[in-house]
């Protein structure tokens, strides 16, 4: 019988991680940052990586621009960098437990920390979390990695990077992570992962 | 005996040391050159071979996570970080349950002379048999806070004592004499802690130490090697004094 064999993947946190943090709709300036950082990943085309990216984009739940336009954008925003064969696929929750807007005040499962959007890309690759990777600039990413149970889980370091959001457990949990100075030294630590 | 995971405890509020620790975590005080916590992970590379490391961090976390990031990745320990400190008590035991393997837990507040860590890691190379182990040194009771009970090369049981007379426990100790006190390092075998419950803030000693003794061997290693254990402000200048002279060390009778 012929098993398919899983996929591996690097999720990849937007705001912070492709381009720098300035707050909600930093996307709107983070093009060229993203298409700089992305080329970087170009590297591990020969390793079949899944590069997909999971991202919380407030902006319309804190009513700056409507719904559709903004998701019209992101969309745009993302087809085209899979048009340039820079990420596989990407996943966005644009809710808030407090938005403004109230078509997206909720409490999804979908919102970084949990796990939602990972689970749904796991599903739809047939990807490995156990040999997959999850890059993100806050704890809430880790967390979100570590609940769809992805092994190597890396914080990108900075100022913010403790802060926690009004989704974070409060249950006793160990949030285990590897600090990254910068993108650049993932590609170190992937070699040792797969090495081990 | 190998180990594979070496876990520092670095999560706590270092209350006793305040106002020394109001802007850093006490593993990071500084010691002319290094601090206890860079001491920890570079002794931990350079003597226990192969092992991954970890960092447990709360409190000034990010000074932790700074300060770790100096590191090469290929020797940069992994972080553990806990919204609030938990205790080691149960942090160590949801890593013991959660990691494969042998564990080397240390205190982030310690500092080791060289000499007593490469002592205490060939010890626990030469380790046979299949038991937890306790580092220990010998101090006169009237300063030692772990109290153990030996018995034939074993740990009975470890006693917590106040240094306070005005505590209960103070009056049940003859603090005349020299007794084993616990000394911030301990092995934990693999599965030995698969059905202990800790408590949220709680320390090592005495229940989790005690759960080991009562239910496994844990093997008494004794060391005579200059550490020291920062807690107040007398155990950190002691530190940094240490830090500055290196020893010969390890003589095992008591």
């Amino acid at each position: 019988m012929y098993i398919k064999k899983k996929a591996h993947a690097v999720f990849l946190d937007a705001d912070g991680t492709l381009w720098d943090d300035i707050g909600p709709g930093g996307i709107l300036s983070g093009a060229d940052q993203a298409s700089r950082n992305l080329v970087m990943f170009s590297e591990l085309q020969n390793k079949q990586y899944f590069k997909i990216i999971i991202s919380n984009q407030t902006l319309a739940a804190r009513k700056h621009i409507s719904y559709f336009r903004y998701r019209h954008f992101i969309n745009k925003f993302f087809k085209n960098l899979i048009r340039q064969r820079l990420v596989t696929d990407f996943a966005i929750c644009y809710h808030h437990p407090k938005a403004k807007n109230i078509f997206l005040r909720k409490k999804c499962d979908c919102r970084k920390p949990s796990p939602g959007l990972i689970n749904i890309m796991i599903k739809k690759y047939n990807i490995d979390p156990l040999s997959s990777f999850f890059i993100g600039d806050r704890i809430t990413d880790i967390q979100a990695g570590a609940a769809a149970k992805i092994k190597n889980l890396l914080l990108l370091v900075n100022d913010k990077m403790l802060d926690v959001n009004e989704n974070s457990s409060t249950e006793p949990v160990l949030n285990l992570f590897f600090p990254l100075r910068d993108l650049k030294e993932f590609f170190q630590v992937e070699e040792i992962v797969i090495e081990n | 005996m190998k180990i594979d995971s070496v876990l520092i405890l670095a999560a706590g509020f270092g209350t006793r040391l305040k106002p020394y620790t109001d802007n850093l975590p006490k593993s990071l005080l500084p010691l002319n050159d290094t601090n206890p916590l860079r001491n920890l992970i570079e002794q931990s590379l350079k003597y226990i071979s192969g092992a991954k490391i970890y960092i447990n961090a709360s409190y000034k976390a990010e000074k932790i996570i700074q300060e770790v990031t100096k590191f090469p990745v290929a020797k940069r320990p992994y972080i553990i970080w806990e919204r609030k400190p938990l205790g080691p008590a149960f942090t160590t035991t949801e890593f013991c349950n959660q990691s494969e393997g042998n564990v080397l837990v240390l205190h982030g507040d310690v500092f080791f002379s060289d000499t007593t860590f490469a002592e205490l890691a060939a010890s626990i190379d030469k380790v046979t048999h299949d038991s937890s182990i306790l580092l220990c040194h010998k101090k006169v009771k009237y300063s030692a806070r772990s109290i153990i009970t030996e018995q034939a090369g074993f740990v009975k049981s470890i006693l917590e004592v106040s240094l306070h007379d005005s505590d209960q426990n103070s009056n049940i100790i003859d603090r005349t004499k020299k007794v084993w006190s616990s000394s911030g390092a301990l092995v934990i075998k693999r599965n030995s802690l698969l059905n202990f419950t800790a408590e949220i803030g709680s320390s090592l000693s005495p229940s989790l130490i005690n759960y080991i003794a009562n239910n496994e061997n844990l093997y008494l290693e004794k060391c005579k090697g200059p550490r020291v254990s920062i807690d107040d402000e007398n155990s950190y200048l002691n530190a940094i004094k240490l830090d500055q002279k290196d020893s010969k060390l390890f003589d095992r009778t008591i």
